[in-house]
């Protein structure tokens, strides 16, 4: 059963003066950059595409954290497991972007099996629900490596291998396909939060498990379909990711631990923190790649380490966090 | 409508009306209703409930409770917490309610004097039983209730 224990109060709203300028800066820095160097400009873009991967799994991290108050460790493998799926589906004959929207609705329905199935029985402690989904992570990783063995699968490329030239500046199409993608499932899940009716559900299920359903919510199922709209973003990231990394049972791994990094530098709780900080940390990884000397691609997740240890001694809560106060 | 208000203090006054009325299809009806009890909902629509004061969130979750349409009103200790003044606000509102829309109103209040102002019929308990009961107006005029609760 639910409990009137998680009384949570929101002390501060969120945002700050001093993020927002530091973002605007930021922005302001990149569309300088871009201007004056075309290198600079591609790897802007490249970062942003990569970015938009980590905020999209970062984005299902924070959605389940906000319902569940819990690390998903199992999301990059569920992500990875439903990209082999899309592949399986590739192989039977279907086009692309069939199996991409065959995938989803698979993920959809196994994020929320999962819930119901495994975490809900024991959603009472937050310990096991940890330990739950180490364990699944595990499993997933096993069940994928023998189902389609660890060697590197290669997919229909999505969006073509073609380059815009905009003046002296190379866009790859697959960079700005990956980016549209992203962003594009990213909008629509804000509108499902913001304007419908099962939104606000799920945001109140989330916020509130008690006082939700003393107005007539399934607080459960608004769960199960949460865990659902998680896999289904992770399920985007994955796909997104096989065009460059190439399909392969680890290849979520290092993902999650960026999309990690981006959620707790926008704040865990905040939806839109994760969406940015998975895009500054895109962004930040492939200029530091291509202008400092010494950050070669081994270095990268130390320094993304880094500079998330950086943010959250200046900004405890992250970026987007908010201080919370919990009333006994 | 529980004792702690429920309101959700992360989503706006008009989100927490919504909520309210979940299990059904709310019309514009409704919320203009709810608005001739709480003038000040619809221009403060898109504040974060977290954000008003105790006894604006007390009347939010007085109009949230409404907005389900019950036909039975169960409200626990709605003057918990609140300023004197804001309780008898709370009470005529409750009392309008009651009045104006045909609502059945069960109070559940340690307030005993403003309690027994507002309601019809009382009842009062002494450890889980009914000890006394009665129309609030002779319950108000009884000795022991006097001395007891209300003090004087």
């Amino acid at each position: 059963m639910v409990s009137f224990a998680k009384q949570k109060t929101a002390v501060s709203t969120g945002v700050s003066l001093p993020v927002l300028a530091g973002l605007a800066a930021g922005a302001i820095f990149l569309v300088v950059g871009s201007v004056s160097s075309d290198i600079f400009a591609q790897q802007t873009v490249a970062g942003l595409a990569l970015g938009a991967v980590f905020g999209s799994l970062a984005l299902a991290l924070v959605l389940i954290y906000r319902a569940t108050e819990v690390i998903n460790f199992a999301q990059g493998e569920l992500a990875t497991a439903t990209t082999y799926i899309a592949y399986q589906l590739t192989l039977w004959g279907l086009s692309y972007w069939l199996s991409f929207f065959l995938t989803l609705l698979i993920a959809f329905a196994l994020g929320a099996v999962i819930q119901i199935v495994v975490i809900r029985p024991i959603q009472h402690s937050v310990i096991a629900v940890v330990i739950v989904t180490v364990g699944m992570f595990i499993l997933i990783d096993g069940l994928v490596t023998w189902k389609w063995g660890a060697d590197l699968k290669f997919m229909k490329a999505p969006f073509g291998n073609t380059v815009y030239h905009a003046g002296g500046v190379a866009f790859a199409q697959q960079d700005i396909g990956v980016l549209l993608v992203s962003i594009l499932s990213v909008v629509l899940l804000w509108v499902l939060f913001q304007f419908t009716k099962l939104g606000l559900a799920m945001r109140a299920a989330a916020l509130r498990p008690a006082a939700a359903a003393l107005v007539g919510v399934r607080v459960n199922w608004m769960l199960a379909i949460g865990w659902g709209l998680a896999a289904v973003l992770g399920a985007v990231a994955g796909l997104m990711t096989e065009p460059t990394q190439f399909l392969q049972p680890t290849m979520m791994q290092a993902i999650l631990l960026y999309a990690f990094a981006a959620a707790v530098l926008g704040g865990l709780e905040s939806p839109v923190g994760a969406v940015i900080g998975g895009l500054a940390l895109g962004v930040f990884l492939n200029l530091i790649g291509q202008y400092v000397g010494f950050a070669t691609s081994e270095l990268r997740l130390p320094i993304a380490f880094a500079v998330l240890l950086l943010v959250l001694l200046l900004k405890p809560n992250g970026l987007f966090g908010r201080k919370q106060v919990r009333r006994v | 409508m529980p004792e702690g208000r429920g309101t959700f203090s992360e989503l706006t006054v008009w989100e927490n009306l919504r909520l309210g009325a979940y299990t059904r299809r709310a019309s514009k009806d409704d919320f203009a209703r709810i608005q001739t009890y709480f003038h000040w909902l619809g221009e403060r629509r898109h504040q974060q409930a977290g954000t008003l004061s105790g006894g604006e969130q007390q009347m939010l979750a007085l109009a949230r409770a409404f907005m389900q349409r019950p036909r039975l009103l169960l409200l626990d200790e709605p003057s918990l917490g609140l300023a004197p003044l804001l309780v008898t606000e709370i009470f005529r509102i409750v009392r309008e309610l009651n009045e104006n829309e045909g609502l059945t109103v069960l109070v559940v209040e340690q307030n005993a004097h403003i309690a027994l102002q507002a309601a019809q019929t009382a009842y009062v308990l002494e450890v889980g039983r009914v000890a006394l009961s009665g129309p609030s107006a002779e319950l108000q005029a009884h000795e022991s209730i006097r001395r007891s609760y209300l003090g004087y």
